[in-house]
């Protein structure tokens, strides 16, 4: 008994990591943690374009406000170096 | 619903958004709930259709292709060995699940083939290694037995079920580490040398080889030894009987008291073999083939029956082999499997006609395999007693209809090898088509009508193709209609032709197929036109009007079983109101049977096989064949076309014929009269044929007197005054000039052919020369053919002549006469006025002669001919109408015109009379005195045997109803007749 659940974690595993690599051929961006938590999702009866979409959505979103805080972050160092120069 | 999986998906969309984002509930509350609503609006309350795992199969392996493209060579194996482990994956309960999760990889792909390296793939060397480490595919091979092994049990006996289960276990287990093995073995000896040495490399070659050539051995060895029924290499059999009955050993009791050794078989295997040989005739243990003539091996039985009583059971099915192997072997004849190797011309090729006929062949063939199957799979099982009896009773109705089947392709293809194509085929098809019409066996002209049907497909493409393409692709000359001379265009009637194929036929005793001569002669006319509007690039018009193309053999089939279809209707509706009395009858029946004179008519009429006669005697007895019931049955089963009609048809009762002929009429109609319809539209419309024809009839039939007299008058003084005609350019412009005063246009197209070396003698049979020539392009010629042409100018010649000598006669004035006789003696003025008396007479009986003929030409035969022939060409439907009302008018105008060789009497007559009229007119001028009286005698009684001769004749013909037209000639002269006293009165 115990066999086999050690043969089912090490194919389930087996199968994580073929999906890992599928993933990172593809470039998908995804890691591991993340990878699995998606596959619970489906198994949980997620629609897989629907969560795609989310996934995109939000690194996209995130992506633009790095981008806006990184940009404030340079405006406010200019301002900074402006009054020192001053 | 909605709250329940929110719930269930909370937990792991909260982990989602904080991996990807890195936003967390409590540190950044706000972005995080954004992030949430967004997550769980679409995750909840999407539109996205569920995984279509054949789209995301594509969509992967697409990418799999995709990096191939791209020179990601690598990368595209790693990738599809990836996919394929992912796929065989046993983790996923849920196969939609396993599905998802890639198609959300997909999903999420951002262009791969650009981020990828191929240098971290180098791995996968591992994998063709490790198939090349197994050199044999033991799956396959397993597979192989199954499928060898299947319904053979007994020879399974060394293995029990759970044992091969243990086996195949093993092997699974055996064969899945292994690759696992061989990669972590291979993997971990870098040191393995990637190009081995040539000699290490011959060495492995050779051991393959060996190792490859044992396992063949072995396969064909175990095959032999487990497959292979072993009586069929065992020379002397015996079977054991397990029963003491005697009868069951009736062979060796005749064998000891013969003193014989006879083999034998179980009938298990005999039945078998039998049912083998449906299938491939050849020999057998049991059966043996000499010359394409199958009988059964010498010294064989069962153990129940004597060689002498198995021989004769067995003989009869050896017919229906032979049958089967000669139809075998036609078919092999028509579809020769090294066809292309073997550099075949087309011409040597079988026809279309007889492909499609061995088609409709081995289908029939195929059911009486499947039917063999069947039976085979039943006995096999051994479920129930099956014995040669049972076999003979299940197999007898097919094997009637391969009889009746064979019978008919005996006489079908008789000397199809030597014969030309086109007569093979109309053989066939004729011989095809009257048995199925004929033949009243119950299942038979069912399956004959659709044999045919489907030979007959290759003539109805043709047709269609012809009449909606104006192609004949006829590549192996096979049909009925063949093409002349392409280039040809003047004769365009003739380009194509029909083949003698019916005398042909009816010399062997064959009628012709009455299909085809319903057809032929306006598939003809269609076709011709068709190849008219090819020639004038006009065939798209056709086909925007018919866009059906291709579709002929389909609808006609279609058309044909809808038909069918409501006839059967129709007597099912009448057999169901039969029915009700039947049924009351069935119980009074049951007692006609037990009478022994009923019961005899039935078993006489049932074996008459006429389905008529049944059908007439079904209510008043009982026949055990019933086919009606169990054709309507088959109705709601059977979807197919060809099916159907062949089920329609075994009712034998539907006047196919008929039908058949009826539809593809209607087919063949349809494309005729719009072909032939636009034919004639373009050139009424587009070529003017109608002014063309009016030009002709103005010019040549000089039905345009004024113009026409002007040129007359220019001829007869040329005739007259010079030695030679002028030329031919002055002579067209004059003609051209006097054209011109009222058809402008068309002036230039008509020009004056004259044989200038001609010597004008002043005869009438100098105008033979003048030609008219009317230049006209293609495709008027098609109308105005060279043979119309010449008659035109025949008849205009002839006018001419007529013409002439009515001019000469009414130029002469009497007062040329006076002038002279003024100039003379009184003592002479009595002779001088007797004779210018008789020059006046002759004048006078010649104009009424010459103008009589001249009014009958004019009026009676151009003037009426000419309105005929408007009034036909208003009526005509089609280009052939069209052609053949001119042709009709031509000929006739001809014919009245007193042109042909039966009339040259009437009109050697009539070219005297001319003749003397010019001669009256040369006295007339020189003078009463220089006229003696001796030639004017002459002329005159020349004249009145001319006149008399002619009305004579005329009467004769005309009371023979031979020329009735010339019946107002005839009056005309005879109601005139000189005589010769009225003449001497003025002597």
């Amino acid at each position: 008994m115990a066999n086999l659940e050690a043969h089912q974690v090490a194919e389930a595993r087996e199968c994580l990591h073929i999906l890992l690599e599928i993933s990172e051929m593809l470039h998908t961006g995804l890691d591991p943690e993340t990878l699995s938590t998606c596959i619970r999702l489906i198994q949980c009866g997620v629609n897989p374009e629907a969560l795609a979409r989310v996934v995109i959505e939000i690194k996209r979103s995130v992506a633009e406000i790095k981008k806006s805080e990184e940009e404030d972050v340079i405006g406010r160092e200019t301002v900074e170096k402006t009054r020192n120069d001053y | 619903m909605a709250g329940r999986a929110k719930d269930l998906i909370a937990a792991d969309v909260q982990k989602l958004i904080t991996l990807l984002s890195g936003f967390s509930e409590k540190e950044d509350p706000e972005n995080f709930e954004l992030c949430e609503k967004f997550a769980y609006s679409n995750l909840l309350h999407h539109r996205y259709l569920s995984v279509d795992s054949h789209a995301v199969r594509r969509s992967v392996f697409g990418m799999v292709t995709k990096f191939m493209i791209h020179g990601h060579l690598e990368a595209s194996r790693r990738l599809d060995c990836l996919l394929n482990k992912y796929m065989n994956c046993t983790v996923f309960k849920d196969k939609e699940v396993q599905w998802a999760v890639l198609f959300l990889l997909v999903k999420l792909a951002d262009n791969p083939t650009s981020h990828i390296s191929d240098e971290k793939f180098s791995a996968p060397k591992v994998e063709e290694t490790e198939d090349a480490s197994k050199p044999f595919d033991w799956t396959t091979y397993s597979h192989l037995c199954d499928y060898l092994k299947e319904g053979n049990e007994e020879f399974n006996t060394n293995f029990c079920s759970s044992d091969s289960e243990d086996w195949e276990d093993v092997s699974d287990d055996e064969k899945s580490p292994k690759p696992e093995d061989s990669v972590e073995g291979v993997s971990e000896d870098p040191e393995v040398p990637k190009v081995p040495a040539v000699e290490e490399k011959k060495d492995t070659e050779r051991q393959q080889l060996i190792e490859e050539l044992g396992r063949q051995v072995n396969a064909e060895e175990w095959i032999s030894n487990n497959v292979q029924a072993p009586w069929w290499r065992t020379k002397q059999l015996a079977e054991k009987v397990e029963s003491v009955f005697p009868s069951a050993n009736l062979a060796k009791t005749w064998d000891k008291c013969c003193d014989e050794s006879t083999s034998t078989i179980s009938e298990y295997k005999v039945v078998r073999e039998i049912l083998w040989m449906l299938q491939a005739p050849t020999t057998t243990t049991l059966f043996q083939e000499v010359n394409g003539q199958f009988s059964i091996q010498s010294n064989i039985t069962i153990p129940s029956l004597t060689k002498d009583s198995m021989a004769c059971y067995l003989n009869p099915l050896c017919e229906y082999f032979n049958m089967l192997y000669q139809l075998q072997k036609f078919q092999k004849e028509i579809y020769p499997l090294d066809r292309q190797n073997s550099g075949e011309l087309n011409q040597m090729l079988p026809p279309y006609t007889f492909e499609c006929y061995t088609s409709a062949i081995i289908e029939f063939l195929r059911e009486l395999q499947e039917l063999a199957c069947c039976i085979e799979k039943k006995v096999k099982a051994q479920e129930d007693i099956y014995t040669l009896y049972s076999l003979n009773l299940e197999l007898a109705p097919k094997l009637s209809q391969l009889r009746a089947v064979y019978s008919v392709h005996v006489t079908a293809t008789n000397g199809w090898k030597t014969a030309e194509n086109w007569l093979s085929s109309a053989r066939l098809l004729s011989v095809l088509y009257s048995e199925a019409l004929s033949c009243m066996e119950c299942d038979t002209p069912c399956i004959l009508l659709r044999v045919f049907l489907k030979s007959f497909g290759p003539y109805v493409d043709m047709i269609d193709v012809w009449l909606t393409e104006g192609r004949l692709d006829d590549y192996r000359n096979e049909f009925i209609i063949t093409r002349r001379n392409e280039t040809d265009n003047e004769n365009w009637g003739s380009n194509f032709v029909m083949r003698d194929y019916v005398t042909e036929l009816n010399s062997t005793g064959i009628r012709a197929l009455p299909l085809l001569q319903v057809i032929s002669d306006r598939v003809l006319h269609a076709g011709r036109s068709m190849q008219l509007l090819q020639q004038l690039d006009r065939l798209d018009d056709m086909r925007s009007q018919h866009s059906n193309h291709g579709r002929m053999y389909a609808e006609f089939l279609e058309a044909l079983e809808k038909e069918i279809a409501q006839m059967v209707n129709k007597s099912t509706t009448t057999d169901m109101e039969i029915v009700a009395v039947t049924e009351d009858l069935e119980f009074q029946g049951t007692n006609l049977m037990s009478n022994p004179f009923i019961s005899e008519v039935s078993n006489q009429l049932e074996n008459l096989k006429d389905n008529y006669m049944m059908q007439a005697f079904k209510d008043h007895l009982s026949f055990k064949a019933q086919p009606n019931k169990r054709d309507i049955e088959n109705l709601s089963s059977i979807g197919e076309v060809f099916r159907k009609l062949g089920t329609y048809s075994t009712c034998g009762l539907i006047p196919i014929k008929p039908v058949m002929e009826r539809i593809i009429s209607q087919l063949i109609d349809a494309k005729h009269a719009a072909a032939c319809f636009l034919a004639k539209t373009i050139f009424l419309q587009e070529f003017n044929l109608s002014t063309h024809l009016a030009l002709l009839r103005a010019i040549y039939l000089m039905e345009a007197g004024d113009i026409m007299h002007r040129f007359c008058i220019f001829l007869f003084k040329d005739a007259e005054h010079s030695v030679f005609w002028s030329n031919s350019y002055t002579m067209t412009a004059e003609l051209e000039e006097c054209i011109n005063l009222r058809y402008p246009d068309h002036s230039s197209k008509f020009s004056v052919v004259v044989r200038e070396d001609a010597k004008l003698n002043g005869t009438p049979s100098v105008m033979d020369e003048i030609n008219i020539k009317y230049t006209v392009e293609w495709p008027l010629t098609v109308i105005l053919s060279p043979t119309n042409m010449e008659y035109y100018n025949a008849v205009f010649q002839f006018l001419l002549k007529v013409k002439w000598a009515l001019w000469a006669l009414e130029a002469l004035r009497f007062s040329d006469l006076t002038t002279v006789k003024n100039n003379t003696s009184t003592t002479e003025d009595a002779g001088l006025r007797c004779r210018a008396r008789c020059l006046q007479l002759l004048r006078f009986w010649l104009l009424h002669s010459v103008g009589s003929v001249h009014t009958y030409l004019m009026g009676q035969v151009l003037h009426s001919l000419g309105l005929e022939l408007e009034r036909d060409l208003a009526a005509a439907t089609d280009l052939d109408t069209l052609l053949q009302a001119h042709n009709r008018y031509v000929a006739l105008v001809h014919t009245h015109c007193l042109q042909p060789k039966s009339s040259d009497v009437i009109k050697t007559a009539i070219l005297q009379m001319v003749q003397l009229s010019l001669e009256l007119r040369d006295l007339w001028c020189l003078g009463v005195d220089v006229v003696s009286d001796a030639k004017l005698i002459g002329m005159t009684e020349m004249y009145i045997k001319c006149h008399c001769f002619l009305g004579s004749v005329l009467q004769t013909a005309v009371e023979s109803n031979r020329l009735t037209h010339l019946n107002g000639l005839s009056m005309a002269l005879n109601t005139s007749l000189p005589k010769i006293e009225s003449f001497a009165l003025q002597f």
